[in-house]
């Protein structure tokens, strides 16, 4: 009747990084057939009101990594309780609990990739797609002494955004930092990109 | 007039097809009935109210759609509609929609989009997506009204350079300056609203080029 | 898009359109199981928004409680993707009860007699039907009570 004759997985732990987090354990090295595992969750309101209450991991009950993509199911930014046992066939080992409750608003947060590029002379970002929860807060400039800053936050990364039509003969540079509103944070400029425009100064 | 209930199959894929709080019922025929002489009546009900109430303009009809705008125009509230198939002596069980929300899903029609050109510079005029109305006469209410944080995304292709971006919006105007010029550009626009996913419908692609240089064109002569 | 909820002296914010995306995912399946569709549990003449700004905060603080106390945990299911679904509404729904629950510590949090009775009256229509049945059909009302929310 599956009674705990495995041993449980240890170490566990979380990686967070730009709202993708990875719970990961050391591997059990048991002899013969290949070593499965389950991975559940309890956020802080099946804590309080539902105990008993663990809902099985979206992507790894069960799974044979010893790592597991929890990002789907860590969806408010509550603390949430993990667990992980290992399984085989009817046996299974006793739970392993993660030590500290894992809050989203830990994560991470890495400046976005971006890609910084002209059509003639309207200038054209392209911010990395880090999925729905992020937005961007994009600065630019034009590059000459006390040039005044611009600011525009972008919804969506993954699609060419056209930011401002330039001057002839001017260069133009651009930093982006990325926003987590449901976690009301944001993380560090990136280093800023610049392209120039040909052609020399046009009439006024 | 009485049938045998459940003596036909009943009609498949019944649904509001709504875009701009028009709100269509549509239906396919019962699978093994293609052809035949059936006729459908529909009925619609009004949710936490008490009982079905018919649209005559939609009992004993051949035609599989049935627009249920007038009855269904309080789009903050929620319907049900369900029909039934008819032939001969027979009649099918009623089939019935989902819950049909309009304010949540009705799609956003595409905005009309006149563009103009210049010499460099391309002028986009979007008018806002209307309201469905009772009465052609009926003073008119754009969308925009109802959903007030409704954006425009305008996508802008160049043709010479196949370089495409996109720029989102709030009002109605958005003039594209020091484009090239002698160029052909093309433009999409549609409205969009943050929130649970809708059908997105995008306005015609557009594409107009920007007038020759002046500049060139005297130095030409 | 974070949305700011004015509840009188209680301002909070709440990011209203994540938890509809994510209830849009089970809404039709939920609603489908209601039987009683002549029944509205959240009816007009008790909506949040037509309550007087000192009272909705209280309003609404009896209304994310009746659905942390008597609907997301009562809602039975064998359905794994619609058990996390639910998780998330609760745990997303336990996150805006705590930061009514910061004006109530800063006493902006006032319940008024209209505050009181419309609460009952939801209440008494929770409570006219069956257990599960009602708890079937006031998850399915969450369109609406998030776009009193919404309207506020």
């Amino acid at each position: 009747n599956g009674v705990a004759v495995l041993p449980a997985p240890q170490n566990l732990s979380v990686h967070s990084t730009n709202m993708k987090h990875l719970l990961t354990w050391s591997p059990v090295i048991l002899p013969g057939e290949m070593t499965f595992y389950s991975v559940e969750y309890q956020g802080e309101y099946e804590s309080l009101y539902t105990s008993h209450v663990w809902i099985p991991s979206s992507s790894c009950s069960p799974t044979n990594g010893s790592e597991c993509d929890i990002t789907d199911d860590i969806t408010a930014t509550v603390p949430y309780n993990l667990r992980v046992r290992t399984t085989r066939d009817s046996q299974t080992s006793a739970w392993s609990t993660l030590e500290h409750p894992f809050n989203r608003n830990s994560t991470v947060l890495m400046p976005p990739r971006m890609e910084v590029t002209k059509d003639g002379f309207h200038l054209v970002l392209e911010l990395e797609d880090l999925g729905p929860q992020f937005e961007f807060l994009v600065v630019y400039w034009r590059r000459e002494p006390g040039a005044k800053e611009h600011a525009k936050v972008v919804r969506r990364g993954g699609i060419p955004v056209h930011l401002e039509t330039m001057d002839a003969g001017a260069a133009y540079c651009v930093k982006a930092q990325a926003l987590v509103k449901t976690i009301g944070r944001h993380s560090a400029f990136s280093q800023a990109k610049c392209v120039e425009v040909q052609g020399e100064s046009l009439p006024l | 007039a009485t049938c045998v209930s459940g003596g036909l199959p009943q009609p498949t894929n019944i649904t509001f097809i709504s875009i701009n709080m028009q709100n269509i019922l549509r239906w396919n025929p019962p699978a093994e009935l293609q052809g035949a002489e059936v006729t459908y009546t529909v009925q619609y009900f009004i949710y936490g109210q008490k009982k079905w109430l018919s649209k005559p303009e939609c009992r004993n009809i051949n035609r599989t759609y049935c627009d249920l705008s007038v009855e269904t125009s309080d789009y903050e509230h929620q319907y049900y509609a369900k029909v039934k198939a008819m032939w001969e002596t027979n009649c099918s069980r009623w089939a019935e929609t989902t819950r049909f929300y309009p304010f949540l899903e009705t799609q956003i029609g595409p905005p009309e989009v006149a563009l103009t050109t210049g010499e460099k510079s391309i002028s986009i005029t979007l008018t806002a997506p209307e309201k469905w109305k009772r009465n052609p006469e009926d003073s008119t209410v754009f969308m925009q009204q109802i959903y007030p944080n409704l954006k425009y995304n305008v996508s802008v292709y160049n043709t010479k350079s196949k370089r495409m971006w996109s720029q989102s919006i709030t009002n109605h105007t958005l003039v594209l300056s020091w484009l090239e010029p002698s160029t052909l550009y093309c433009v999409q626009v549609e409205a969009f609203i943050p929130g649970p996913p809708r059908l997105i419908q995008p306005s015609h692609k557009q594409c107009v080029s920007t007038l020759e240089d002046q500049a060139s064109a005297l130095k030409v002569r | 898009e974070l949305r700011t909820l004015r509840l009188g002296s209680c301002v909070i914010t709440a990011n209203l359109q994540a938890i509809r995306n994510v209830f849009s995912e089970i809404r039709d399946s939920v609603q489908a199981r209601d039987e009683n569709i002549d029944m509205r549990i959240l009816r007009n003449t008790g909506s949040l928004q037509d309550t007087k700004p000192s009272d909705r905060c209280c309003l609404l603080r009896h209304l994310l409680r009746l659905y942390l106390d008597r609907v997301f945990k009562n809602y039975q299911t064998s359905d794994h993707h619609t058990l996390r679904i639910i998780s998330n509404l609760a745990n997303s729904f336990l996150t805006i009860k705590k930061d009514l629950g910061i004006c109530h510590d800063h006493m902006t949090c006032h319940c008024g007699k209209e505050a009181t009775e419309k609460y009952r009256q939801i209440l008494h229509h929770f409570e006219e039907l069956e257990p599960q049945a009602a708890v079937v059909k006031a998850l399915g009302e969450l369109n609406i009570l998030l776009r009193w929310m919404e309207e506020m």
